[in-house]
């Protein structure tokens, strides 16, 4: 272990750091304006061309504002769910590969924090411990719909889990291999051999419980507003809420990256055009994110588990055990 | 400052021995639940050191099916606790002597 | 070097989390601390070269059964103080350390170690997933299957346990039902 290596890896650790809080602060703002747009307003407008300034008006807001901490809460684990969000989203982010490798200044340089052989399930692994942020703060908070929001989050986690791996491990099993970069360069042959093709069906369960994963509209159960208020978020202020919204935000982008790695060819041969592309699929998902809140309705929390555990996982066992068939003659 | 096994086995006594004070402390009997954990995670420790130590993937076998008894350990005494709470609306030890003879 | 330093943060996290976890009346110290203690864990698993094995400890203790055990804790209302009667404290003490003291010397007996050999070598050149793979489906398939099978009888034993009169909703009740059901249950529960 060199000194080299040493500073590389703390370099790229804060790029990532810098560029996805940046970018969570930002998704944000495209979110009130993509939303703003579907439902034929302007969104935020008056701070700057376009409203573009409305992100740092929004993070002087919400690191001024008075840091309030309830009566009747348990107080250290009241403070530190937030940071376990913001943090487990970004150690999330350590085993995925952003761009290919690229030359820089005679020093080649690999965008990838840590290239271990398990790289998918540690990304699993860590977006899993993800809940505790939503599950500790609810428990902490002395508030009945924090509370409701805490059991739902569990359960839904929990729930998810399970589709999200069932659904993975059909690729899973055609590459042979856990790393993401290895799932990569399976698909580098161009857009016939994106893994979509072969794996329709583990793609869209996929998908379906990133939606989960990240609590987005409509499995937006942890925080729904009409019924549970903010959910866990109910008692939090300042930049404690600012920090559920980050990794919220930044899961978004980290989940992104992974459908469109595992399943859409990732950056394909290691070009810059690849890379761009790459860029083009994340944002692609990260719009659809966004349109699906627009567009549809949240749904029932028993509808949540109905469809989860008598619909999608049945589906998933059996595109598992199809693949091996398959695979097998 | 090399760690060798010895420094890994005495960690893993040392949790074993948090968890074993654990569970003759605890009476409730979640609390217990959370001793028994200590004390199945102490072992993986060790199981791992040595399997990595002595250079055979036994040792990591054993930790994978001790897992694997962690989570049917939950899920069946997670089931017993909901009955008993249905019927008592207590979770104490010390509550658990209708068996007394 | 770095081992050792990783090691040692290691070691004293791990050992804190858990005397927390121990020590603690309040349920919350003791979840919040479990976990963390448990991804701690993992990271002597991945010092140790067993990659698949740390990942597996992170989605399954952490994701998947300290999340169990917090929604327990909900459903037996138990996220504040734990009031516990203590009967004896000094007595625990003196068996624990009696126990600790046993278990180093079994461990560091010479005569143990000496006798072990390597049934299973590591291959030097695939990856740790590829070959826990290869041992577990050859040598450790039997008890892998077995592994399979208590799992299952464990979901089944765990759904027939928790799951009585979930065909019914409470939601859609009102009040009285509710009252009446519980009612209905209590002869059934006294009969033993």
């Amino acid at each position: 272990m060199d000194v080299a290596f040493i500073i590389e890896t703390i370099a790229k650790i804060v790029v990532i750091l810098l560029i996805f809080s940046a970018l969570a602060g930002l998704g944000t703002y495209f979110e009130r304006k993509v939303l703003a747009f579907m439902q034929r307003r302007l969104g935020p407008m008056h701070v700057g061309p376009y409203g573009l300034l409305q992100v740092a008006a929004d993070g002087i807001k919400l690191f001024t504002k008075e840091d309030i901490v309830p009566q009747n809460v348990v107080k250290p684990i009241f403070k530190i769910a937030p940071v376990i969000t913001a943090a487990t989203a970004f150690m999330a982010s350590a085993a995925i590969p952003f761009w290919p490798q690229f030359t820089a200044f005679g020093y080649t340089v690999h965008p990838i924090v840590a290239d271990i052989n398990v790289g998918i399930l540690y990304v699993l692994g860590i977006m899993a411990i993800g809940l505790y942020g939503p599950l500790l703060g609810g428990m902490a908070s002395a508030n009945k719909w924090s509370l409701i929001s805490a059991a739902r989050s569990a359960a839904i986690f929990i729930s998810y889990e399970v589709i999200t791996g069932l659904a993975l491990l059909a690729p899973l099993m055609m590459v042979g291999s856990l790393s993401l970069i290895d799932i990569n360069n399976y698909q580098a042959g161009g857009i016939t051999h994106w893994i979509v093709w072969s794996q329709p069906v583990a793609f869209v369960l996929f998908w379906i419980a990133a939606f989960a994963e990240t609590g987005r509209t409509p499995f937006h159960l942890v925080a729904n507003d009409h019924e549970i208020i903010d959910g866990f978020g109910t008692e939090y202020s300042g930049m404690r809420w600012g920090m559920f919204f980050i990794g919220e935000y930044a899961n978004m982008f980290f989940i992104s990256f992974v459908i469109s790695i595992v399943f859409l060819g990732g950056f394909g041969d290691g070009t810059i055009a690849g890379a761009v592309q790459l860029l083009l699929k994340v944002s692609f998902f990260f719009f659809f994110f966004l349109w699906t809140r627009a567009a549809w309705p949240d749904i029932r929390p028993d509808q949540l588990m109905w469809l989860c555990w008598k619909v999608l996982m049945p589906i998933a066992v059996l595109n598992v055990v199809a693949t091996g068939i398959v695979m097998m003659f | 400052m090399a760690i060798t096994l010895t420094h890994y086995l005495v960690l893993a006594s040392v949790l074993f021995v948090i968890g074993l004070i654990g569970v003759m402390r605890r009476k409730n009997l979640l609390m217990l639940f959370f001793a028994t954990e200590i004390l199945l995670n102490a072992t993986n420790i060790a199981f791992a050191a040595i399997s990595h130590y002595i250079g055979d993937l036994s040792g990591q076998m054993f930790a994978f099916f001790i897992i694997a008894i962690a989570a049917s350990e939950v899920a069946i005494g997670l089931g017993l606790l909901i009955v008993w709470y249905k019927r008592t609306g207590k979770i104490d030890l010390d509550q658990m002597n209708s068996m007394r003879g | 070097m770095f081992e050792a330093i990783a090691f040692y943060l290691f070691a004293a996290l791990t050992i804190v989390m858990f005397t927390i976890t121990v020590m603690t009346s309040q349920a919350l110290y003791a979840i919040t601390a479990m976990a963390a203690g448990m991804i701690f864990i993992s990271a002597f698993f991945f010092i140790l070269g067993a990659d698949f094995l740390g990942a597996i400890q992170i989605i399954v203790y952490t994701g998947a059964v300290m999340a169990l055990y917090a929604f327990g804790m909900m459903f037996f209302d138990t996220t504040r103080n734990v009031v516990e009667k203590r009967t004896n404290p000094r007595i625990v003490f003196v068996l624990g350390v009696l126990a600790a003291v046993m278990v180093v010397a079994i461990f560091v007996a010479p005569i143990v170690s000496n006798n072990i050999q390597a049934l299973y070598p590591i291959q030097e050149n695939v990856g740790n997933s590829q070959a826990v793979g290869m041992v577990l489906f050859t040598k450790y398939l039997v008890p892998f299957e077995l592994a399979a099978v208590m799992l299952l009888v464990a979901m089944i034993g765990g759904i027939v346990l928790a799951g009585k009169k979930m065909d019914k909703s409470l939601t859609l009740m009102k009040e009285e039902e509710i009252d009446g059901l519980d009612e209905g249950f209590e002869p059934e529960a006294g009969g033993h």
